[in-house]
């Protein structure tokens, strides 16, 4: 399956990357994007199976990229936060406009673990 | 249990900062509240509500940088000690500094509080600039924290 991780730190793109390995999912195809507008092109140019984005980035957020994609492209590609935006209105503002899951920063192999197992399996 | 001031964003408590950077560093965090100036801090970290204005800050040490930059990717206690001795963080450490700021950000807010976000790190002369534009504004706290298998650090934390 081809993921798609966005988040504007390196540092947090390789410990995804890292987290997704140790989670047993390291046989996916990954590639990354630094914001939500270069993800958009990505996702524009080909449609991964699954989104993983940070919700504040410069240029494009993570929520503004869902909206775009699911309501100017039409796009039902899975996607979900990775953020430390983890309040209650803001899970209710990411589920309402299309995000299956959020899972919070700091996080852990298990919260990856539980969360992924059902939208990669 | 969190304690809030005015303005409703949270002053962390030893629960708060124990129970979040754990997850980072690992079981065995010890942290303790202690009375020192906040003014001392060589790292940074400047906070900004949804008007984009300065609410928050976060100081660490040297020490407590090093160390927390290198929990968070897992690096080797040498690597942190040689930056402490060096008096600043590589390339590395500071994008890892960066992303362990961005998550105490969480360390400021509950449901009910108002909403901030990390704006960015200062390192050096330039850290002291925020602490004395919020100094006197601010309710502020300090810790101790001994990170299990590195060492020990002071971090400390300013809000509006």
């Amino acid at each position: 399956m081809k993921i798609l991780v966005v988040d504007d730190s390196a540092a947090m793109r390789m410990m995804v990357v890292r987290t997704l390995r140790q989670a047993g999912f390291g046989g996916n195809d990954v590639t990354q994007a630094e914001d939500g507008a270069v993800a958009l092109e990505m996702i524009r140019a080909s449609t991964p199976d699954l989104v993983l984005a940070d919700w504040n980035m410069p240029n494009m957020t993570g929520i503004e990229l869902l909206k775009v994609l699911r309501e100017e492209d039409n796009n039902s590609v899975d996607f979900g936060f990775i953020t430390t935006e983890s309040t209650t209105q803001i899970r209710k503002v990411a589920k309402e406009a299309g995000a299956q899951f959020l899972i919070a920063k700091p996080f852990t192999v298990e919260s990856f673990e539980k969360v992924l197992a059902t939208v990669l399996s | 249990m969190t304690e809030k001031n005015m303005t409703n964003f949270v002053v962390p408590t030893v629960e708060d900062i124990q129970s979040l950077l754990s997850i980072i560093v690992g079981e065995g965090l010890d942290v303790k509240e202690i009375d020192s100036d906040p003014s001392s801090a060589m790292l940074t970290a400047t906070y900004i509500d949804d008007s984009n204005v300065l609410v928050g800050l976060c100081g660490a040490d040297i020490h407590l940088a090093a160390y927390l930059s290198a929990a968070l990717s897992l690096l080797p206690k040498p690597v942190a000690d040689e930056q402490i001795k060096a008096g600043e963080l590589n390339e590395q450490s500071a994008a890892n500094f960066y992303e362990v700021m961005n998550i105490c950000s969480k360390l400021f807010m509950s449901d009910e509080s108002a909403h901030l976000r990390l704006d960015k790190t200062l390192l050096g002369a330039d850290a002291q600039a925020p602490v004395d534009e919020l100094n006197g504004e601010a309710v502020h706290k300090t810790y101790s924290m001994e990170i299990p298998n590195y060492g020990n650090g002071i971090i400390s934390f300013a809000v509006t």
